[in-house]
């Protein structure tokens, strides 16, 4: 088990240098002028550029540019954006909203879609189960924005029920919408991935077993057939927290609320290289993290798995 | 062991006299034999006694007739032993004893399935739950797969403790301790807290058999408990099982293919084949003078220390589709004696004395080894 953990570790921090490094590559390539982004349309005098050049050692070579920004990272300094705030201090703003949203993604995905999912089993061929099946080849197939927008303008503007955006200083209740929406595919194919599960875990042998036992069908479905079809479902989930976080650039955009993707939005519209860089290597930590955690559940869920 | 080669020995001489005199069709007209009247007097009415099951599967392909008049009863600590080829419709016959049936595809038909007087057929759900694993208890042919894998050997053992008797949760847990020293598992107390992976073949089947004890049931179905497991295993688990049977006075269905294993517990066998009953008889009669061809034949297919050599005797042909059942007798294309009647008459129960019958038109002359 300890030996596991070292070993993910160490590959955590190879997948970390070679995902930054690939991003940093990119951001390179494709910035243009990011003197000129920051000032918009108006000229810059020859002077501010070369002294901003020298600043941020923009006549640097790539490696060159690259070992130094890895350097201070693993000094713990994540930089500062060419408008000169420090990227940990916009990271610590931003990181709230989004990890207060993609809490509330996480929630819905586990209560709804398991919940879902097992009612539809249980109720297979009903009208409970072809609804689901319905909607959620409904939600997969529609773009996040799209539902995004209509729910905003439906459930915010028509019939307002809820608030149209989320803002800074929303309560929880502001973030219902967003994070249904910031959850739709997962939820979507947690609720058909949590149905199948089932649905293979109702034939096993060991359903059998547990009602010749004389157990009630609540007791057979609650204790023993969802204990094993949660495995494939929570390893789903896991998976997805990443997403979950990485993934609302979309969703913080429709709802304006100024999380990590949206920040992350704002630094490649304005290339903005260390702030897209630096946000990029903190999501790539979280879905590090996130998928060890799974792995680790997973051994708590089925004791067949052994880490050697 | 002997039985392959040799009538088998007695076992247990209180639940072979249950076996003689136990009635062999529907237990109410039992008197009607004179020799008899007088005996049962003493035999109860049976434990459980299976009338007319009848079963169907719906599947894409048509209908399958799975039973087809199936009629066997138990005694109290008595072992039958239910014989047949995959397919036979043994093992279904014990789920629908037990409601266990996945229906659908399964629809019983017809027939009833009573225990001690009561009807399982005909109660509601929530009363027929209270004789699973408390009456009737079943351990299966595949313990790694028939146990749950994520939880541990002591929490479903607990669990069916705690079914029973309602105790707390550490009461249940120092009874399932206590039964897996019943079943002999080494260390229980050490092991209890294992996951079924963690066991042998041999010991995954000790845990099942202690599973279905925890109720302490009357009535214990067997069903095919060695076939998984290695030769030297199934003898030390038909061992166990036969002394516990013994000890705790349960009655025992074992169903099974393994005609070693009938001749060393049952008492008495019914033979099945394509859903229906083809021979019942006590395991005596049955190995000496069987009374059906198709018994003949599962007889003569097992192979012999003094035959060696020679060719394996089988039985020619396949088993029927349950979808297409031969008109008739069900066993008459593969049936060394089958004449006109064979193929047109379904051939009534033949008694072939007390509490035998063999389902063929020429019983008599099968049980008198004259050849067809």
């Amino acid at each position: 088990m300890f030996r596991f953990i070292v070993r993910r570790l160490i590959q955590m921090i190879l997948v970390f240098v070679g995902t930054t490094f690939v991003v940093y590559a990119l951001m390179f390539a494709a910035a243009s002028d990011p003197i000129q982004a920051l000032v918009g349309e108006r000229p810059v005098s020859p002077q501010l550029r070369a002294d901003l050049t020298v600043r941020y050692h923009l006549d640097d070579p790539f490696i060159v540019q690259y070992l130094r920004y890895m350097g201070n990272l693993l000094r713990g300094d994540l930089g500062t954006q060419i408008s000169g705030r420090p990227i940990s201090q916009l990271m610590g703003q931003a990181w709230p909203y989004t990890l207060r949203l993609s809490a509330l993604a996480l929630l819905v995905v586990l209560l709804v879609g398991i919940g879902a999912g097992l009612v539809s089993a249980v109720r297979r061929g009903g009208v409970f189960d072809h609804a689901t099946l319905i909607l959620t080849l409904v939600v997969i197939g529609i773009p996040v924005f799209v539902l995004g927008f209509n729910l905003q303008y439906l459930l915010g503007v028509k019939w307002k029920v809820l608030p149209v955006t989320v803002g800074a200083d929303a309560g929880i209740t502001a973030y219902l919408l967003p994070a249904v929406i910031l959850a739709s595919i997962t939820l979507a194919t947690a609720v058909r991935l949590t149905r199948t599960s089932i649905l293979e875990n109702l034939r096993a042998d060991y359903v059998r077993t547990a009602n010749a036992k004389g157990l009630s069908r609540r007791r057979v479905i609650g204790v023993h057939v969802l204990r094993n079809s949660l495995i494939p479902v929570i390893t789903f989930i896991g998976v997805t927290i990443g997403e979950l976080m990485a993934g609302a650039v979309v969703t913080e955009r429709i709802f304006n609320i100024p999380g990590i993707g949206y920040q992350l939005y704002q630094g490649i519209h304005l290339q903005d290289g260390p702030t897209v860089v630096g946000i990029v290597s903190v999501l790539v930590i979280v879905y590090l993290v996130s998928s060890l955690v799974v792995d680790l559940l997973y051994a708590v869920l089925d004791p067949r798995i052994r880490y050697e | 062991m002997t039985g392959l080669y040799s009538p088998p020995p007695k076992t247990g001489s209180g639940s072979a006299q249950a076996a003689m005199t136990g009635p062999y069709s529907p237990p109410p007209q039992t008197g009607s034999g004179s020799a008899q009247a007088a005996m049962t007097a003493m035999v109860a009415a049976p434990l459980l006694d299976v009338r007319d099951l009848a079963l169907q599967f719906h599947t894409r392909d048509g209908v399958a007739t799975v039973l087809n008049g199936v009629s066997y009863h138990l005694d109290p600590a008595e072992v039958l032993a239910v014989l047949g080829e995959s397919g036979s419709g043994k093992s279904v016959t014990a789920h629908a004893i037990m409601g266990i049936l996945d229906t659908p595809p399964a629809r019983i038909t017809g027939g009833e399935i009573l225990y001690q007087g009561q009807d399982l057929l005909r109660m509601p759900e929530s009363a027929r739950r209270r004789f699973r694993g408390r009456e009737i208890g079943m351990i299966f042919q595949d313990a790694l797969s028939a146990l749950n894998p994520v939880f541990s050997v002591g929490f479903q053992i607990a669990e069916a403790v705690r079914l029973g008797e309602g105790t707390s949760r550490a009461d249940a847990r120092k009874r399932a301790v206590e039964l897996m020293d019943l079943v002999r598992i080494p260390g229980a107390r050490q092991r209890v807290g294992e996951y079924p992976h963690q066991f042998s073949g041999g010991m995954r089947q000790r845990i099942m058999i202690a599973m279905a004890l925890a109720q302490r049931p009357k009535v214990l179905i067997a069903d095919e408990p060695t076939t998984a497991l290695d030769v030297t295993v199934q003898a030390q688990i038909m061992d166990l099982l036969a002394e516990l049977r013994r000890d705790l006075g349960m009655a025992m269905i074992l169903i099974t293919h393994d005609l070693g294993v009938v001749a060393d517990v049952a008492d008495r066998i019914v033979v099945m084949y394509a859903g229906r009953i083809v021979e019942q008889a006590d395991v005596y009669q049955l190995y000496r003078t069987p009374g059906h061809p198709y018994t003949r034949g599962l007889l003569a297919s097992v192979p012999r220390l003094n035959g060696k050599g020679a060719p394996l005797a089988t039985i020619p042909g396949l088993p029927p589709s349950l979808t297409k059942i031969p008109t008739g007798c069900p066993f008459h294309p593969r049936c060394p004696y089958a004449r006109d009647v064979c193929r047109s008459t379904v051939p009534p129960r033949v008694p072939l004395g007390i509490g035998r019958y063999s389902a063929c038109h020429f019983a008599r002359e099968v049980a008198d080894g004259r050849r067809g």
